[in-house]
């Protein structure tokens, strides 16, 4: 069984420090990498592809250092990085093959797995055509395929979704379980419905720092009885909003149904409400007020559903 | 093998590229019709009597002149050479008003008592015997004469020639690597399995590959070009014959051998091609290092431009200079790429010890810039 430890991973530049003694085992299953931006997501997944050197500390694969392992650990891994670089004038097949020269697949296997991949996220059909008539979506789904092309065993993936159309990002969500049987996938996003659907296990980032893990119901479970939900009038709903973190508004005729992330209860007649993984992200990276509220730094706004699927709060 | 093919699909299929090439191409046909055709004159006769050809009947007519005189070259030849071409007058800017390729040749090769070098110009009155001549005594052996125009052209035009394939390499050679930085692919690509070994050789092969396809076609082009033109005879013919009046001039040739006008090329192009691959190394490692391909380019330019800048430094100042590094520092400059082009390209392909020098501080450079370009490149930390 495939195993990636962790060890006091320690990434500082200057005076900042990007990630801060992290340590942590990871084995097969999906992993869901939730923070803030800055949170040290992209410098620890890129410590994790043995692009960027720690600091101090280690990662082992199997037990041996990743460093040591070479060209050995990089078949075994596939990465999709946040700003996914492409040749604008390479053709989508002609990029998918290079990649596959790269990743060292036979020679026999590369016509059928660009084939394959392409198929699979659907842009065999302009697979002759410049990457850079892509759209940003189609873009995605490259990297996506590249990241696939050698089967890997630990696929790293830094904000895949982002750019994806709900019909798209459901498609991938689906890719990545059905391939994620017996590998280590790891994905970083802000997009907390897609590690919510897809994720075995959640890792909650903060200025570098691990600040909780486990599955979706160990996790919900820290946050609950901070979760309320009220009905109120328009006008106090409006001071609730900028009091607290609102995870959710609904009209209801002359009233205003609320959910709120708070450590006390806001108003009199809430009651606790069922923690979900959006109530958990509220709690843990918008939580600052002294009363016990989830202030956020700008006017708590409501949760609404974008056309896209995603969350307007996630960003 | 396939990722060389890759990476060179790469650095080929650039819009820029193609287009440089063309230009280098065009430039080159355009320079060759400029002192080849363009610049041709022969004047038969003398007086009222005097025939003036120009462009390709000129060389039509010169061929035939020479075709007379054609065999080895003895002091009866160049006193019926003299007979038959007369003397160059010159006009008073200095311009011979009669001449052709064969009162050219015994002319610019000090076969006359006149001068036409440089600035100097002196009407000859009479031939002079061969031994007693620079060209008789330098050579040792007997000189052939035949029409080798096109081998003269070819040497004028290849240092042009060389100089814009330098140019089109700066150009064809900065993004490589830096490419990958501005595009961010080299995160991908440091991912895979070959990304931070194999895939930099791959880079620096298909570098190397396409400087020699560019070498290859230029210079072919050149050869082409001239050999259609002028014909292809000649290449067993005393070197000295390309370039009379500097041949002359210089003082270390006494100690120099004979050396052919085809073993002469061979040399020039191997100086020229060790020269641009020296700058092809360097690119790799230009291009490793910088974030954008504009600053590889500039930092090319800067690499094959210096020493010009050198040179005139050295012109001004090496008075002051003591002799050991004077001569380090021309050899230095003299190794270079741009001066592997053009400049002293006779001096540089016979003298073994600039040779050796050169292929020493090729090997250093070429060790230093390698290493460099892995270092840079797979220690890329975004």
């Amino acid at each position: 069984m495939l195993t990636l430890e962790l060890n006091h991973l320690r990434k500082q530049y200057k005076n900042k420090v990007a990630v801060a003694d992290l340590s942590l085992r990871l084995e097969e299953g999906v992993y869901g990498l939730l923070g803030a931006n800055g949170a040290g997501k992209t410098t620890l997944l890129r410590m994790l592809c043995d692009i960027l050197k720690p600091t101090s500390g280690s990662v082992l694969c199997n037990g041996t250092e990743v460093r040591e392992m070479g060209g050995e650990y990089r078949r075994l891994l596939g990465y999709l990085p946040q700003d996914f670089g492409y040749y604008p004038e390479m053709k989508a097949e002609r990029y998918m093959r290079y990649l596959a020269e790269l990743k060292a697949l036979p020679p026999d296997l590369i016509r059928s797995k660009t084939e394959e991949l392409l198929r699979l996220v659907e842009l065999y059909e302009v697979r002759n055509k410049k990457i850079k008539t892509f759209s940003g979506g189609m873009l995605r789904r490259l990297g996506i395929a590249q990241a696939m092309l050698n089967d890997p065993e630990i696929l790293i993936l830094d904000e895949p979704t982002a750019g994806l159309d709900p019909k798209e990002r459901i498609r991938f969500r689906n890719i990545i379980s059905s391939f994620s049987r017996n590998r280590i996938v790891i994905l970083s996003t802000h997009i907390v419905s897609d590690v919510e659907y897809i994720a075995d296990q959640i890792l909650l980032m903060k200025q570098g720092e691990l600040i909780s893990q486990g599955d979706l119901h160990q996790i919900t479970e820290k946050v609950r009885g901070c979760v309320w939900e009220c009905v109120t009038e328009s006008s106090q709903a409006q001071e609730l909003n900028e009091r607290y973190a609102i995870s959710n508004l609904r009209n209801c005729g002359e009233k205003v149904s609320l959910r709120i992330v708070a450590k006390e209860k806001p108003v009199e007649d809430a009651v606790p409400a069922e923690p979900n993984l959006e109530d958990v992200y509220l709690f843990y990276f918008t939580m600052k007020a002294p009363d016990g509220g989830c202030a956020l730094g700008v006017p708590a706004r409501p949760s609404v559903q974008t056309s896209d699927g995603q969350d307007g709060m996630s960003k | 093998m396939r990722l060389v093919r890759e990476e060179l699909y790469k650095i080929c299929s650039r819009r820029i590229v193609k287009i440089s090439f063309a230009a280098v191409l065009a430039g080159i046909g355009l320079f060759f019709m400029m002192i080849g055709p363009g610049d041709e004159r022969c004047s038969i006769g003398a007086g009222m009597s005097r025939e003036d050809y120009s462009g390709f009947a000129a060389i039509a007519k010169d061929k035939e002149l020479a075709a007379e005189f054609e065999g080895v070259l003895t002091d009866e030849v160049v006193s019926e050479m003299a007979e038959k071409c007369f003397f160059q007058e010159y006009s008073e800017k200095g311009f011979a008003t009669n001449r052709n390729y064969v009162n050219t040749f015994f002319t610019d090769n000090g076969l006359t008592d006149g001068v036409s070098r440089g600035e100097q110009r002196v009407q000859a009155t009479r031939t002079i015997p061969l031994e007693s001549t620079a060209m008789g005594s330098l050579t040792g052996e007997s000189v052939y004469f035949t029409y080798i125009r096109g081998w003269q052209v070819l040497k004028d035009l290849f240092s042009v020639g060389a100089l814009m394939m330098g140019v089109l390499i700066i150009i064809g050679l900065s993004p490589v690597f830096s490419e990958e930085y501005s595009l961010k692919t080299v995160s991908i690509l440091l991912t895979t399995a070959h990304g931070k070994k194999k895939d930099i050789w791959a880079k620096l092969a298909a570098g190397v590959v396409f400087f020699a396809g560019v070498f290859g076609i230029c210079t072919g082009f050149m050869i082409l070009l001239c050999g259609c033109c002028y014909g292809f005879k000649g290449l067993e013919c005393f070197a000295g014959m390309l370039d009379g009046s500097w041949w002359l001039s210089t003082e270390w040739m006494a100690s120099a051998s004979y050396i052919s006008i085809g073993r002469f090329f061979a040399r020039y192009f191997l100086v020229a091609f060790s020269g641009l691959l020296l700058l092809t190394v360097f690119m790799s490692f230009a291009s490793a290092i910088s974030r954008q391909n504009f600053t590889a380019l500039i930092l090319g330019l800067i690499f094959f431009l210096l020493p010009i800048l050198l040179w005139i430094f050295y012109m001004m100042s090496y008075m002051h200079m003591s002799p050991r590094f004077s001569l380090f520092l021309t050899r230095m400059i003299s190794s270079s790429p741009v001066y592997s082009c053009f400049g002293n390209a006779i001096e540089q392909v016979t003298t073994r010890t600039m040779l050796l020098f050169r292929g020493v501080e090729y090997l250093v450079c070429t060790v230093i810039c390698v290493g460099l370009t892995f270092r840079r490149y797979r220690n890329y930390q975004g």
